[in-house]
């Protein structure tokens, strides 16, 4: 019996130290940055760790944040809610971040949003667009990023003016479904016909719904997909296949067009698509938008998409907000993110607080919407042009 | 509308068809259950896709380089691991087969993801051209997948039908022992069996790759329509495979557009459940 | 209940109370998944490994019992601990009409049936968004809001978990279970006896949905989220595993293979990465076709030694009518 106690108590002794403990504070601040990284949009999630990567680089150069190094913490979230809780719940009990960034799809966002607020540590959001996510008020979470009901208000006069009667394909969950439903509501109101089908965001064959926009009278002369899982560049090559496309106008919500997995799949049956962004050669970037835009194309050989911008801003205004505040603490980190006055990428950025039920809350309210359309092939990729405003 | 919903059912109903064969096959002669059948057609749409794009090889050689490798493969998965099972020596097969072919379905997919990567992909289209039926326009690459389909389940049945190894198959499938008695070697009927069915999966995987496009967990939904053919059709009917290939393939197509989209995949599952309530033999299988 | 079996429970109850002081705080969570997983397959053990019934349709259960928590807190303002009952009570009543359609259909069969069900209820799921959330997933509340949300709910989870465990041994042990057991050996001499072989196949699918039921609600409040991939195959794949590796049809097996699926994989992340599926699959690939007698049966032969040792290890007296070491 007392071999058996000694022998247990090793066997304790140092299964207690093969615990994974988090490791005990160093002389670092900590950044979190939850994204999909192995399913799901994966490939946005990668620009979205680059993205942090360089501007934590950026600001290390530069002595770093209340004098210590900024240390990057990276979990992928899956693109799943279920994951992607579990993921920074983990990443917010095991490593002391000060604030997490990153976060992508909407319907995990939510769910993350949520365990962020109750755990006291703020999050901003650069591209999760679903009304949800700042309409429950909570002062953990800041959006940099545009939301649903400004998006379509902001794209409305475009379909206003070219379109009488639209369709809009949408995946069932908060982005899609908030941004069709908010579409849906005032395109109807200026009179214009709408035709509204969803989706499951992991279907990979969208022939059945795009038969029913087919086989609608009047015929839908727009066609608006509200997507970011599998389904995105399979939609208008689908859409192709049974003969909906070339003759209907097809608008993508957001600039996946221009990543390189678009031309694989559609090649030139791409030309002629158009998708919103918020930035374009039009726009003025500020001095810090234009040396980001040129550090992230020497570094990764692509420019970066517009969220990109956004996220990087969201950082630099993390770190100046610390610098204000004197502090890194999470809770103190939330409470000053609310003075922000930042010189961003693409402008001034403050968080507008509107009383009463709505999404505008820790929101910045600066954006602006432009439509490009693909002209032409162009080696791996496009020629685009500006066709609104 | 109502017409070129019927083709497109067909088209699809035939792939279906080819799926569901193989695994009335493998059930019939190895009587497990195969959870990793699904795989075997994802990796035969990537066999496809990079004997097109890393090979440079024509369109002709995409399906057949598809059908040698998963052959292969489908073969060494049986000798290596399935064995034990024919060779009566484990006490609960049906256990077995479910842990392996489970283990098996994990292995190949996330060895797809870290080999393959998890993007999407789609190899050049095999007809680029697009066909009129009927007034319908159909690419050629679903027409060439709906023709191949057809041929290689005819095939499959004469083959079972004629040969002398086919009629081993059908004798094994029906019982065992008198098969043995008979002269069959079972565990060479095993193997080749094996490689046959996942042959004909990897050709389903290869013909649809530019239609549905690639990615590493498309084998999920093939795996679970070759059971619904498999079930309606019956266990061990190559004849009642097509057929119910065919039913399956149509009715979704019908039922999502006039019933409703969102429900097109429930349609298999009903289908399949009423057959495994109230005739469990299925269209033309034996009780 | 046997001797040892109250021992075990009580050893679990004890390390569960003071883990959150212990360890590190991501481990409540990790804790709190054992749990949800322990409950979810003394369910499917009591449909399979008593009853005999092979449904690989089990995790629609746990879908059932948490969405209807949620809806119901989200549209009548129920309580989560209400909502546990409620999820239950809907899990085992769908479990009770499955169950009835499911009466003469046998093995293979009825795993297809049982499997067709399943993934009917997850179209549905997320066909119906607009009441669902579709695939985005259903928000629900805290069982304890505020800050103590997060231990709150893992001392639910470890008390639910408990008391599932101190049923299923019960149930192994009484009567009720002897009719179980006489369904899974030997249905036709059982109905020669005069048992009511369908009553009991019914109860005891029924029994084993209801259980999965209160763990889908225990895991919708905990997590503060539901969404259609609880009931997937992947989920359906996970439970078989543990309860095969754990030991079908024994009491222990779930919670045994639950803790080796669940918490030694948290062990192994740190480590491993994203590999941690690939060198499982590989792993299971290996032990099942390799280890002379099948890995199962090696595992059902050292679990009841380690936990011998184990109890000895930690000096409780232990009178057990067998050796322990040879």
């Amino acid at each position: 019996m007392k071999k058996s106690a000694l022998l247990t108590v090793i066997i304790l002794v140092v299964s207690v130290f093969l615990l994974p403990f988090g490791a005990i504070a160093a002389d670092t601040i900590k950044l979190g940055v939850v994204t999909p990284l192995s399913t799901g949009d994966f490939r946005s999630g990668k620009i979205n760790v680059q993205t942090v990567e360089l501007a934590v680089e950026e600001l290390n150069a530069k002595g770093g944040i209340l004098g210590k190094k900024v240390e990057i913490v990276v979990a992928d979230d899956e693109g799943k809610p279920a994951a992607g809780t579990i993921a920074i719940k983990r990443m917010i009990a095991s490593e002391k971040v000060s604030a997490v960034v990153g976060l992508w799809h909407s319907s995990v966002a939510v769910a993350q949003a949520k365990v962020a607020t109750q755990m006291q540590v703020p999050i901003m959001l650069h591209y999760s667009w679903t009304d949800d996510l700042t309409a429950g008020h909570s002062d953990y979470i800041y959006r940099v990023g545009p939301f649903n009901a400004e998006i379509a208000q902001l794209a409305l006069p475009y379909m206003e003016k070219n379109f009488k009667t639209m369709a809009i394909l949408y995946e069932t969950n908060a982005f899609g479904t908030g941004f069709a439903e908010y579409l849906e509501k005032i395109a109807k109101a200026k009179g214009i016909t709408v035709y509204s089908i969803g989706y499951p965001q992991e279907a990979t064959d969208l022939k059945p719904q795009l038969l029913e926009l087919k086989a609608k009278s009047p015929k839908p002369e727009l066609l608006v997909i509200a997507a970011v899982y599998e389904a995105t560049n399979l939609i208008p090559k689908q859409a192709h296949e049974i003969g909906l496309a070339p003759g209907i106008q097809i608008l993508c919500s957001w600039d996946w067009p221009t990543y390189p997995a678009f031309q694989e799949i559609l090649g030139d049956k791409g030309v002629g698509v158009a998708y919103a962004t918020f930035e374009s050669d039009k726009l003025q970037l500020s001095a810090l938008g234009q040396n980001f835009k040129k550090v992230y194309k020497a570094k990764y050989n692509m420019d970066p998409p517009v969220f990109a911008l956004f996220l990087y801003d969201e950082v630099m205004i993390l770190a100046e907000t610390m610098e204000r505040i004197k502090s890194s603490d999470p809770k103190d980190v939330a409470a000053g993110l609310k003075d922000t006055k930042f010189e961003g990428t693409t402008g001034l950025i403050t968080f507008e607080r509107r009383e009463g039920p709505g999404p505008i809350w820790n929101q910045w309210m600066g954006h602006q919407l432009f439509i490009n359309k693909l002209t032409a092939v162009e080696g791996k990729g496009y020629k685009r042009e500006e066709i609104y405003p | 509308m109502l017409l070129e919903l019927i083709i497109r059912g067909i088209t699809i109903g035939l792939v279906y068809a080819l799926m569901g064969v193989g695994l009335a096959l493998l059930n019939g002669v190895m009587r497990i259950i195969n959870f990793a059948h699904g795989e075997f057609y994802m990796i035969g749409g990537y066999m496809a896709y990079y004997s097109m794009t890393l090979l440079g090889l024509p369109f002709y050689f995409a399906v057949p380089s598809a059908i040698a490798i998963t052959f292969l493969l489908g073969a060494v998965v049986e000798k290596l691991l399935l064995s034990p099972i024919h060779k009566q020596e484990i006490e609960k097969p049906m256990d077995y087969a479910l842990i392996m072919t489970f283990a098996l379905l994990l292995f190949f997919r996330q060895l797809a993801i870290k080999v393959f990567g998890p993007f999407r992909h789609k190899p050049p289209d095999y007809i680029p051209v697009d066909v009129h039926i009927l007034g319908v326009k159909i690419s050629g690459n679903e027409v060439l997948a709906g023709i191949v389909s057809a041929l290689l389940v005819l095939g499959l049945a004469l083959f079972i039908k004629k040969s002398w190894r086919g009629r081993g198959w059908r004798a094994t499938t029906l019982s065992r022992k008198g098969a043995k008695i008979n002269g069959v070697d079972i565990g060479k009927e095993s193997w080749i069996s094996c490689g046959v069915a996942c042959a004909l999966a990897g050709a389903a995987g290869a013909l649809v790759a530019p239609i549905f496009t690639l990615s590493p967990t498309i084998g999920g939904s093939p795996l679970v329509k070759s059971y619904e053919v498999m079930a309606i059709g019956g266990l061990g009917s190559i004849a009642g495979a097509l057929a119910a290939g065919l039913m399956l393939g149509v009715a979704e197509t019908l039922g999502a557009f006039y019933i409703s989209s969102a429900y097109k995949d429930a349609i298999g599952f009903l289908m399949m459940a009423f057959f495994l309530l109230f005739r469990p033999q299925g269209l033309f299988g034996q009780k | 209940m046997k001797r040892n079996e109250i021992i075990v429970a009580f050893v679990m109850i004890t390390l569960g109370l003071i883990a959150p002081w212990v360890l590190p705080s991501v481990w409540t969570m990790v804790v709190s998944l054992f749990c949800y997983y322990a409950i979810l397959t003394i369910g499917w053990n009591i449909i399979f490994g008593y009853t005999g019934l092979f449904s690989y349709g089990h995790v629609a259960f746990p879908a059932i019992g948490g969405y209807t928590s949620a809806l119901l807190a989200e549209h009548i303002g129920l309580s989560p601990f209400l909502g546990l009952l409620a999820g239950g009570l809907a899990a085992g009543f769908m479990g009770v009409l499955i169950g009835l359609l499911i009466l003469r259909v046998r093995g293979f069969y009825l795993c297809l049936v049982t499997w067709a069900f399943a993934e009917v209820v997850n179209v549905v799921l997320k066909a119906e968004h607009h009441v669902t959330g579709g695939t985005g997933g259903f928000l629900a509340p805290s069982f304890v809001s505020g800050p103590n949300a997060e231990l709150g709910g893992y001392f639910i989870g470890l008390g639910l978990m408990a008391l599932t465990f101190v049923v299923s041994a019960l149930l192994y042990h009484s009567r009720w279970g002897l009719y179980l057991f006489a369904v899974r050996d030997d249905i036709d001499a059982a109905e020669s006896m005069g048992v009511k072989t369908r009553f009991w196949k019914v109860f005891g699918f029924a029994f084993g949905c209801a259980w999965a039921g209160v763990a889908g609600a225990f895991y919708t409040h905990y997590f503060n989220l539901i969404d259609p991939s609880i009931g997937g195959l992947d989920e359906m794949g996970k439970v078989c595993l543990i309860v095969i590796i754990g030991g079908l049809g024994t009491v222990y097996g779930p919670v045994l293979g639950s803790f080796f699926v669940v918490i030694v994989a948290e062990f192994l992340r740190g480590w491993v990465g994203g590999y941690s599926l690939l060198i499982f699959a590989t792993i299971m690939i290996l032990a099942v076709r390799f280890v002379r007698g099948g890995f199962m049966e090696i595992i059902q032969v050292i679990s009841p030694h380690l936990r011998d040792k184990y109890l000895m290890l930690i000096g409780k007296k232990y009178m057990a009518p067998r050796e322990i070491s040879k």
